[in-house]
């Protein structure tokens, strides 16, 4: 592929995918965050990869969250009584 | 800091002076509204569940002691969390690991690493896509919101953050399964906002290939 002198070199799609990170964390400087949406742009295969990696965050927030054991909230409340008897 | 977060900081900061007059009510409100996420990091760290039960036991013995040390440099969960984590280092200790979070995280990105496997990019000297997908992403045929497959996947994206290395599973652990900006994740763990970013980028892509793997 060849480029007009005065636009910025294409970023490819294995850069793409190391670079994902660094776009979603708006990291990338001004110029590689233009390569990256203009790659974006025409590359169907790259936003799908993309929609995956947001998809998988997402869920990594579902996970449950266990509550707190009966057991473990008495050995806590056992650790409070005590430091307060200590103060 | 947004409102929300500032609101909460205020609130927060208030349970903590009412704890130092002995209000057990304010040691519950803590306790509830901080130990699963405490136990979320503790197990990213240390090797079974009952060790981190005890490392978050400790933690808040730790909390009650220092109360009188917390000077409100940094936000009462930063604080209760590097209190945490150098208990949990410490007990590490005798499991036989030691290495500061820091030195860890640089033996982790030391090691090579590509977010996709190489063979599924063409080559550099392919005449018109050198480096463009020669296999790419296969779409995910169940969609892992449907409401049978997303207790399935849930465990697929655990497995996977179980088999990461340890830094990469205590960062993504903060980041995405609880919710922490980077800064903070930075703070308690004492690591660059850089090498966060990178511990980060590997577990989110290692995460993503185990559920390209099972899902298409």
């Amino acid at each position: 592929m060849t480029h007009p002198p005065h636009s910025r070199p294409e970023m490819p799609c294995a850069e793409f995918v190391e670079r994902v990170t660094d776009y979603l964390e708006d990291s990338l400087q001004v110029d590689d965050r233009a390569r990256l949406e203009e790659h974006l742009g025409e590359c169907t295969a790259c936003q799908l990869y993309l929609g995956q990696l947001r998809q998988t965050l997402t869920l990594a927030g579902q996970l449950v969250q266990d509550d707190v054991s009966p057991a473990m909230h008495d050995e806590l409340l056992t650790v409070f009584t005590r430091w307060r008897q200590e103060r | 800091m947004n409102v929300t977060e500032q609101d909460s900081s205020v609130a927060e900061r208030r349970l903590l002076e009412r704890l130092r007059e002995g209000d057990e009510r304010a040691f519950s409100e803590l306790v509830a509204a901080h130990t699963p996420g405490l136990l979320r990091v503790a197990r990213s760290y240390v090797s079974t569940q009952s060790v981190a039960e005890e490392v978050v036991q400790d933690t808040w013995l730790g909390v009650l002691r220092g109360l009188d040390g917390f000077e409100g440099r940094s936000s009462v969960r930063t604080w209760i969390y590097r209190i945490l984590t150098n208990r949990a280092q410490t007990r590490g200790a005798g499991e036989s690991r030691t290495v500061p979070f820091a030195a860890l995280a640089a033996g982790e990105l030391s090691e090579g690493f590509t977010a996709v496997e190489p063979e599924r990019f063409l080559p550099a000297d392919h005449d018109r896509w050198p480096h463009h997908w020669a296999a790419p992403p296969r779409r995910w045929e169940t969609s892992p919101e449907g409401a049978l497959a997303h207790a399935e996947t849930l465990r697929l994206i655990q497995a996977a953050i179980d088999g990461l290395p340890t830094m990469q599973r205590m960062v993504i652990t903060m980041r995405d399964m609880e919710g922490w900006p980077s800064q903070e994740v930075c703070e308690v763990l004492g690591v660059s906002v850089a090498n966060q970013r990178v511990l980060l980028h590997r577990a989110r892509s290692v995460v993503r290939n185990a559920l390209e793997e099972h899902l298409t």
